[in-house]
């Protein structure tokens, strides 16, 4: 992401298979039934090894985020793969955890949404430790359906543009472990100190023009991990580049007084990964924090939206440590987290 | 001893409809028929009901007894009321009337794509009663009762909701299930594991 | 054209309306060719707009390349089959 651009790619023509974006290994992503679970399964695998294969006893909770989980077995010769408890059943049995895995399934704010609950869950003695996974694959279901809605940009998605023309889908399987143990992390991201979900109540598949939903998200984790708007060194957005999206987005950041924040979105470089999106971008901002750098907002070249902010067109060294990444989604769900990156 | 409480719950097994163990309404046999006489009982204005999907029909009915004018939660400010609404199923009747329409007319509806996600129906939920509050969509093979316990509590001491509207609602192959509760912090709490699985898990 | 024409074609729609966006409930009486189909009148919505820029084209033949168009075109019945007759 610092050398290079965009992976986005144009999708094949309507009957062919979906157009490899780089970044996951040929054998897991090619076409076929299992593509979801052979994703899913080395992304655990990955996890448990990393961890040296712990016994998954009570204290560790499983939480899966995703929006629509195997959907394309919908029509299928196996369609009870199409629920998603089923796919938490998988995972239970492929890793061997004693609890039922928590489903979290809050539109494209599922993976923020999870990490607030797991945090929680851990800060009250649930659990002590908890895998998170986030997945969703790209299928025609959701990319004519964003179609119907008008919602795809015609090249590569350019968030917070004024060009802007709508999103583009991806596809990923991202993992974290969240723990109140440190020596059990080999590689330590950062720190989870709050999260907070909150409702637009507007429409269902539009955003609230003020940002009723994020202001309150971000005010109630703000409030939690008793910090304020000064004290927040970078964030990371939602992003899709959609008119509205973007929009509302912008008037929130203003209306909680992070205009001078920088700020990016990172769906220009992969696309909109629904459920897998908050975790992945997680990860990825984390990441970038730890080494010293806010990324830049791919592909934009002229900011244009309402609200006044920080929208970053070139990478910018981190003035500090303090992460807010937000998310969105359809129902007018908005969550909202607050990270401290572990090496800044 | 301070607790989780719960303060009213309603049901309904396929078209009949109890609150605090009352019928308001009872089964016909017809599961959209079932629906709008179960909306009738309730006799609330909103013409948003007929264009929803099942799903969110049925949860807001099993939420409307809470919203009434004489409603447990009204007294709540309306961005402390939180929700979480589990089920197995989530959107996938919707889903296939989706693809169906899909496959046959090469028409995707954003009409009903827009419904293609299990936490619409909270969506509609929280649109209705203007509730700004936190929510979770969760999806479970069965009601976990422990979960729903653990949700609560997050979204009651983390998430700073004075109260949650909780439930199970769940449509799907001709069934039609919801069981949802208020529920608070209070002194003497009396949230029971046990009795809960006997109620979520109770047949109409 | 005839009256006649304008007065089939406003019903036809009203026909197509109800049956396109699932309208349960409403008859093509309930429609005045000049009742707002948004927000008070028929209650639609900007998702019903994207239905209906789909029913023009599959059902009448005449294209809107822009949602943002599709306010004006669907105020009411007689807006819509101003359009359409300005534009098959």
């Amino acid at each position: 992401m610092r050398g290079g651009g965009s992976a986005l790619q144009p999708i094949a023509p309507a009957d062919g298979p979906p157009a490899v974006v780089g970044m996951i290994p040929e054998e897991l992503i090619a076409p076929g039934p299992d593509r979801l679970y052979r994703l899913v399964d080395r992304v655990l695998g990955n996890v448990l090894d990393e961890l040296s294969q712990p016994a998954l006893n009570e204290r560790w909770g499983c939480y899966i985020a995703t929006t629509k989980g195997d959907i394309e077995a919908l029509g299928s010769a196996d369609p009870d793969r199409v629920r998603l408890p089923y796919l938490a059943d998988h995972i239970q049995r492929k890793a061997g955890f004693a609890k039922r895995p928590w489903i979290i399934s809050n539109a494209c704010a599922s993976g923020t949404s999870a990490i607030a609950v797991a945090g929680a869950a851990i800060a009250r003695g649930h659990i002590d430790h908890a895998i998170l996974l986030g997945v969703d694959l790209l299928s025609r279901f959701v990319l004519r359906g964003f179609q119907a809605l008008h919602a795809v940009s015609e090249a590569p998605c350019t968030p917070f543009d004024a060009a802007r023309d709508g999103t583009s889908l991806g596809e990923a399987c991202a993992a974290v472990v969240l723990t109140n143990d440190p020596h059990i992390l080999p590689n330590k991201l950062g720190t989870f100190l709050s999260g907070s979900i909150a409702h637009d109540a507007n429409h269902i598949s539009g955003p609230s023009r003020t940002g009723e939903g994020l202001v309150r998200a971000i005010h109630g984790a703000c409030n939690k991990a008793q910090i304020t708007a000064s004290d927040i060194h970078a964030i990371n957005a939602h992003g899709t580049g959609t008119d509205y999206n973007d929009g509302m987005e912008s008037i929130a950041f203003e209306r909680c007084e992070l205009s001078a924040v920088p700020m990016s979105g990172y769906k220009g470089w992969f696309g909109h990964t629904l459920g897998a999106a908050g975790v992945l971008e997680t990860i990825l901002a984390l990441e970038a924090l730890n080494n010293g750098w806010v990324l830049r907002n791919e592909g934009l070249v002229n900011v244009g939206v309402p609200g006044k902010v920080n929208a970053l067109l070139k990478d910018e060294r981190a003035s500090g440590d303090l992460l807010l990444k937000t998310s969105s989604g359809f129902g007018g769900c908005n969550a909202a987290i607050l990270l401290q990156a572990w090496k800044a | 001893m301070e607790g989780m409480r719960i303060l009213s719950t309603t049901t309904y097994r396929n078209g009949r409809f109890t609150v605090d163990g009352k019928e308001l309404a009872s089964s016909t046999g017809d599961i959209d028929q079932d629906l709008t006489n179960a909306w009738a009982a309730m006799k609330v204005e909103l013409p948003r009901f007929v264009r929803m999907d099942r799903n969110s029909k049925l949860v807001s009915i099993a939420a409307a007894p809470f919203f009434t004018a004489e409603g447990i939660i009204t007294k709540y400010p309306k961005d402390r009321i939180g929700m979480v609404i589990m089920g197995t199923h989530g959107s996938m009747e919707t889903d296939q009337r989706y693809l169906d329409q899909l496959l046959a007319e090469n028409h995707a509806s954003p009409g009903l794509f827009v419904y293609t996600l299990p936490n619409i129906a909270m969506g509609e939920l929280s649109i209705q009663h203007g509730l700004h509050g936190s929510g979770l969509c969760l999806l479970s093979e069965a009601p976990d009762v422990g979960q729903l316990r653990d949700a609560c509590e997050i979204l009651l001491r983390d998430h700073d909701m004075e109260a949650v509207i909780c439930g199970w609602a769940n449509i799907f192959a001709g069934s039609a299930v919801a069981t949802f509760m208020v529920v608070t912090t209070g002194k003497e709490g009396n949230w029971d594991n046990d009795e809960l699985e006997r109620i979520f898990n109770e047949h109409g | 054209m005839s009256t006649d024409n304008i007065t089939t074609l406003r019903q036809d729609l009203k026909a197509q309306i109800i049956s396109h966006l699932n309208l349960e409930g409403r008859t093509v009486e309930s429609i005045a060719d000049d009742m707002p189909l948004f927000d008070e009148g028929l209650g639609l919505d900007s998702i019903d707009v994207l239905e209906l820029i789909v029913l023009m084209d599959k059902h009448y033949g005449v294209r809107i390349a822009d949602p943002k168009q599709g306010r004006e075109v669907f105020q009411s019945v007689a807006t819509m089959a101003d359009h359409i007759q300005a534009n098959r």
